[in-house]
């Protein structure tokens, strides 16, 4: 039995590896094989990106060697798919190897879109490249004060990042003494703070405390210099502004016509793509309308480790996923909390401790062994 | 102040002192380091020939081939320097318990390259 997993980021590795322990046995005996297809022989630790923007961690922290993270019966290649042929079981790499499977995994991940709002891209901080997270950092070390401005496009990945960016600024500020000189403002494109209910009913009040100003069903339509237009005819000027872009799937599955946006059409408790029965999708690449998270690629690589292990030695799969999804919620002043829900129940933040904020911190450290698959 | 304190007392104020000497810094090296532990410890655990080389470690044997190294480095150091010749080498091997050596050096080789 031939396993594919293309795509060598956070659910894909966890998954490959997840796999490889559970089949030891057949992959020493030659009955099954795992090739992994990436494009890229480095891992970046996504998450840390935020950190990196606010000055929280170097970018020599986020990336260790791929094949360091992975189980050594991997068969892991830097070669990006370019062509699918699920009727025939098959895909096609960048070098233009023909590749055949039993079972595919397709793990490609998202990518920013702020070329998909006029002058966002130009006119706005980013951090979900190294590049732009580092441009951030420069810009915000120049930073002497102002009117800033978060703003959140959709869909956007990891559903935490509009909250914990606004709590890392006013952090910043703070230390840096210029909080008094700055005036922040929070939109988001729905009618309250935050699309999960509970998260926002704490949020707000977070805001309010520390005099952050917010304007809900803000989505944007148009950016130009000082100024971001909404699609609902209102307006907020900047000086800085922040941005959390939308989101859509990567360019290999709008080419292949997998996926409206690049996103697959998946089955939301088995995980197969709609219709094929040995597709299976996970993390960002789903059109699954829960959080495009590391952890709900964790959660759905687990899941599909034991069912895809399952398949091989028994011939069906033994469980469904849940939806379960954790968050951490980085809320400045060394403090955080964390929203965990899934499909039938919603997430109930509680007040920010530093001992969250402590697990959160050596988290970031303990990636590495997560992707692994040890914890 | 009270000198009685309870045990929860104590407690919390040992978490409230361990949480104040306690940087970013500090958790983020000691998560580090706790990630390449585990590694480290998944990597021996699920590796066969470690657990057989740790299983080997308990036995007597091993105990013995690490006295005669350790008893073996001391004599040699100990010894003058040979004089060398074929007159030296046939007095070497003439003793018995160099000859067990080679013994167990050839059997060794023998199994190396079955």
């Amino acid at each position: 039995m031939h396993i594919l997993v293309v795509g060598g980021g956070m659910g894909g590795t966890i998954l490959a590896n997840n796999l490889a322990r559970r089949l030891s046995g057949e992959l020493e005996q030659g009955s099954s094989k795992i090739t992994m297809l990436s494009a890229s022989d480095k891992h970046m630790y996504q998450p840390g990106l935020l950190y990196v923007a606010v000055g929280k961690m170097s970018t020599s922290e986020l990336y260790r060697d791929q094949k360091s993270l992975l189980e050594s019966s991997i068969d892991f290649h830097v070669d990006p798919v370019e062509k699918f042929d699920l009727d025939n079981n098959s895909v096609t790499t960048k070098s233009g190897k023909k590749i055949s499977y039993d079972i595919l995994c397709i793990a490609t991940g998202s990518r920013g879109n702020a070329e998909g709002i006029p002058g966002l891209a130009e006119n706005s901080c980013q951090f979900y490249t190294e590049a732009d997270a580092v441009a951030m950092y420069k810009k915000l070390s120049k930073f002497e004060g102002g009117k800033v401005v978060v703003a959140t496009g959709v869909p956007h990945k990891c559903p935490m990042s509009p909250l914990e960016i606004t709590f890392f600024l006013i952090d910043y500020f703070k230390k840096r003494g210029i909080w008094d000189k700055v005036d922040l403002h929070y939109t988001y494109p729905i009618g309250r703070v935050h699309s999960l209910a509970p998260v926002a009913e704490w949020a707000a009040p977070e805001f309010d405390k520390e005099g952050v100003t917010y304007e809900t069903l803000f989505n944007m339509k148009e950016v130009v210099p000082g100024k971001v237009i909404s699609e609902e005819d209102s307006s907020a000027e900047f000086d800085l502004l922040v941005t959390v872009p939308p989101h859509k799937g990567m360019q290999v599955i709008e080419d292949n016509e997998l996926g409206k946006g690049g996103f697959i059409p998946t089955d939301k408790k088995k995980l197969n793509m709609e219709g094929r029965d040995n597709v299976f999708v996970l993390g960002d690449t789903t059109n699954l309308p829960i959080s495009k998270a590391g952890s709900t690629a964790h959660f759905e690589a687990e899941a599909l480790g034991e069912n895809i292990a399952a398949i091989v030695q028994m011939g069906e799969p033994v469980r469904d996923y849940d939806g379960k999804v954790f968050c951490f919620i980085e809320a400045g002043d060394g403090k955080a909390t964390y929203a965990m829900f899934d499909y039938n129940n919603p997430p109930n933040p509680q007040a920010p401790t530093s001992g969250l904020h402590w697990f959160k911190t050596a988290y970031n450290r303990m990636y590495w062994a997560s992707a692994r698959g040890i914890i | 102040m009270s000198s009685e304190i309870t045990i929860q007392q104590q407690v919390d104020r040992f978490m409230q002192g361990a949480g104040d000497a306690l940087t970013d810094d500090t958790v983020a090296r000691l998560g580090f380091m706790m990630n390449e532990l585990l590694i480290i410890a998944d990597r021996v655990t699920r590796n066969k020939n470690i657990m057989k080389l740790l299983e080997m470690s308990e036995t007597k044997d091993f105990a013995k081939m690490l006295d005669a190294m350790s008893v073996a480095f001391e004599s040699y150091k100990e010894s003058p320097a040979t004089s060398g010749g074929i007159g030296g080498m046939l007095k070497v091997m003439s003793d018995p318990n160099v000859q067990g050596s080679l013994k167990l050096l050839g059997n060794f080789s023998k199994e190396l390259n079955k």
